[in-house]
């Protein structure tokens, strides 16, 4: 697939995939040892919302070509 | 985790309102990452994308502090109250076995 994406672009994407891995391993680590059931809650919410987030991330860099 | 070996590493240290912080400044991070990288963007299909994970990143960020707020770890509205716990979490770190 031939995409026009702009390699600045795709180092963006890139740089915010990156951190959005880091901040979900974290927030799947965190599960375990959390205590308040409020904030596990606030913390699952967040790890699906990551999931689904990286996947659409991952579209975008899946289409470029460098 | 078991509490022998939480003591032994250290993380019984490791609190909610540690992780909620830590969450908290990750919240805010990501907004300022999805705005800026929105910003360097012109291809509509990622600035779209981009977009939309900032509007939920600003929800993320809305529901972590409201939550800190409510159990009073975060004070946006107090700040001679925001610094005497920025001041209680410094000597907490500061005490901690390294």
């Amino acid at each position: 697939m031939n995409s026009n994406y702009a390699l600045h672009e795709m180092l963006e994407v890139h740089e915010m995939a990156a951190f959005k891995t880091v901040c979900m391993t974290k927030s799947k680590t965190m599960q375990s040892l959390v205590t308040d059931p409020e904030l596990l809650q606030i913390l699952q919410q967040e790890v699906k919302l990551s999931q689904q987030q990286l996947q659409e991330l991952g579209g975008v860099l899946t289409k470029a070509t460098l | 985790m078991n509490p022998i070996l939480e003591h032994m590493t250290g993380l019984h240290m490791l609190t909610d309102d540690v992780i909620a912080m830590d969450f908290l400044m990750n919240a805010k991070s990501g907004v300022r990452n999805y705005a800026m990288a929105v910003t360097e963007c012109a291809t509509p299909e990622i600035k779209q994308i981009l977009m939309k994970q900032l509007d939920e990143a600003i929800d993320s960020y809305e529901k972590i502090s409201t939550y800190m707020m409510q159990h009073g770890l975060y004070h946006p509205h107090h700040i001679p109250e925001q610094i005497q716990l920025d001041l209680k979490n410094i000597q907490t770190a500061m005490n901690l076995p390294s």
